[in-house]
């Protein structure tokens, strides 16, 4: 049977904000675009890893002339033309092999991506980075001034460097949520829940029993259906922390 | 809607969607049409859910979750044009004359920027020899004073290995400053351009008051014709990028801007191979021994090799291949 004319997947690069990126079907991304800070330490990471390469091939090449017997000074030019391999293309070295990483942009969950949030083409990779020798000049102006943090060779290359999180970000999602609470509501208390950890102690505890207060006067039924799920099988927690995590099912 | 409701909708596509990401991942090249049409058709709807989840639901676990499906879907879904970098063969053959033959007007424009500032250092110097310091290292001119060029004592300290190294990597960086200095509305260029042609010309001027232009003749005859032609043709390169940045044109400047980058970037590529070979020509031919008419006549092929495959005719670019094409 003759398969049916298919639909193109396509994007259309229409902006309707200024700063914003549009997917298929003019769908906003909202792409967490990675800001000056973020992208500066990477970059500094990522100059320590090409110094440090640079070095261990200056140590692989001399010894390596001194196991064989052979010339110094051919040494020193193939460690001079080395070193400038890596100083100009660790970069786009790592970021073509990489899936658009570096290193330094890998410990600091950054990405390149193209102006859509696809992937970028080996051309706007290479291109990126061969103007990165400008940024001493201009790179921080132009970041400063561009609206989603782009210097020089992001925008000839057309790219962007966005925040790349891994699979799961750590934060509890809700399992049982009351019918009237709202997004507001989830996301304020699914933040608490994250976050509880890091937060005093005994300000976490309080905040949770406030929670669980308003669900004891405003909720009633719901306070009890959570408490008949796991009542047989253990008692109320007395950590009001524990507990309001155990009535909203919550799941890290 | 509620909440709870929306999660319990929405939950079937995120996880199909996360298990054919997760199957993409391990196996790529395994995924056949109806595998990518499920995917297209489940990323479009994720795409939706999360675009409404950011409107009514901001913040939440599932609005997190959505987008971070969204980004990875269209990371992997979505490659930029060219993804794949041509073959050797192809850049040779096909990718690199056609860039090259396109950039000829900004070629030009270099090279004709580069012969004035060099006439005009010449001039200069000429006319007022003491100007030459303003272009030239104190040590370089002290030492044509004493009738001696300056790679004389680079080569009676450096080894011949060392001094080629030195050299070639000296140059690329002098090749992409004024390739990248083009994108910069094209000022990086026109510096180095007019900076070399002047120092260019004070030395020119400074050997002929010495009376030492053969010495110098001799040592630039093998490497020195393609050397000049390559750093015109990486600024030229560079100029054809500051050029779409400021000249009006009916199409937005970032798209113009990435065309020309693209250009700029296949002519650079193909420039820096032959710096690197030129870096041991001079190391070791120029200052040799061999005869003048042996080292110009390995400039001068030098030089015809180069243009020959610079002017290589430029075949039609092969249709590009259609985007997929999934339903969705």
């Amino acid at each position: 049977m003759e398969r049916p004319s298919p639909t193109p997947l396509t994007t259309p690069q229409i902006e309707t904000a200024h700063d914003a990126v549009l997917g298929l079907d003019n769908v906003r991304l909202g792409l967490p675009l990675a800001g000056l800070g973020s992208r500066g330490l990477a970059t500094f990471v990522d100059h320590l890893l090409a110094l440090l390469g640079i070095a261990i091939w200056g140590l692989g090449v001399l010894s390596l002339f001194n196991l064989a017997g052979l010339s110094g000074p051919w040494a020193v030019a193939l460690f001079l033309i080395g070193a400038f391999l890596i100083q100009w293309g660790y970069f786009a070295a790592c970021e073509l092999t990489m899936d658009g990483q570096t290193p330094g942009k890998r410990a600091l969950g950054l990405r390149t991506v193209s102006s859509v949030g696809g992937r970028a083409s080996s051309a706007a990779i290479l291109l990126r980075n061969l103007l990165r020798s400008l940024d001493l000049a201009v790179g921080v102006p132009i970041m400063a001034l561009d609206t989603r943090s782009r210097r020089l060779g992001d925008l000839v290359a057309s790219t962007l460097v966005v925040h790349h999180r891994g699979e799961r970000d750590g934060a509890p999602s809700l399992g049982r949520v009351p019918d009237s609470w709202t997004g507001r509501d989830v996301a304020v208390v699914e933040s608490l829940l994250g976050r509880a950890h890091a937060m005093e102690p005994e300000r976490a505890r309080r905040m949770a029993e406030q929670v669980n207060g308003w669900l004891r006067r405003r909720e009633p039924d719901f306070i009890a259906g959570g408490e008949a799920e796991w009542a047989d099988d253990a008692p109320a927690p007395d950590d009001p922390l524990v507990y309001l995590s155990r009535i909203l099912a919550a799941e890290v | 809607m509620d909440y709870r409701r929306f999660v319990e909708l929405r939950e079937p596509a995120c996880a199909e969607l996360e298990k054919a990401l997760a199957t993409a991942r391990r196996d790529p090249k395994g995924l056949g049409y109806d595998d990518l049409e499920a995917m297209a058709f489940h990323y479009r709807q994720v795409l939706h859910d999360h675009s409404l989840a950011q409107a009514r639901f901001p913040g939440t676990a599932m609005a997190r979750r959505l987008q971070r499906l969204v980004l990875d879907a269209t990371h992997w879904l979505q490659r930029d044009d060219g993804a794949t970098l041509p073959s050797p063969r192809r850049f040779l053959v096909q990718t690199f004359p056609r860039a090259f033959q396109s950039l000829l007007g900004p070629m030009a424009v270099a090279a004709a920027l580069f012969v004035t500032a060099t006439l005009f250092g010449f001039t200069l110097t000429v006319a007022q020899p003491g100007l030459a310091s303003l272009f030239l290292p104190p040590e370089a001119s002290a030492g044509l004073a004493r009738g001696e060029l300056w790679t004389d004592s680079i080569f009676s300290v450096t080894p011949h290995a060392v001094a080629s190294g030195q050299i070639a990597t000296n140059n690329m960086k002098v090749a992409i400053v004024a390739w990248a200095g083009g994108a910069i509305a094209g000022f990086g260029a026109l510096w180095v351009l007019v900076m070399n042609g002047l120092m260019l010309g004070a030395v020119l001027a400074l050997v002929a008051q010495y009376s030492m232009a053969g010495a110098l003749l001799d040592f630039i005859a093998a490497h020195g014709p393609l050397e000049l032609s390559l750093i015109v043709v990486s600024a030229g390169a560079g100029l054809h990028m500051g050029r779409a940045l400021v000249v009006a044109d009916d199409q937005p400047r970032s798209r113009r801007l990435r065309a020309a980058g693209k250009d700029a970037l296949v002519v650079l590529l193909g420039a820096l191979p032959w710096i690197l070979v030129l870096g041991f020509v001079e190391g070791f031919l120029s200052p040799s021994d061999l005869p003048f008419a042996t080292k110009a006549a390995v400039g001068l092929l030098l030089e015809a090799v180069f243009l020959g495959w610079a002017f290589l005719p430029a075949q039609a670019p092969a249709a590009a291949p259609s985007s997929p094409e999934v339903a969705a």
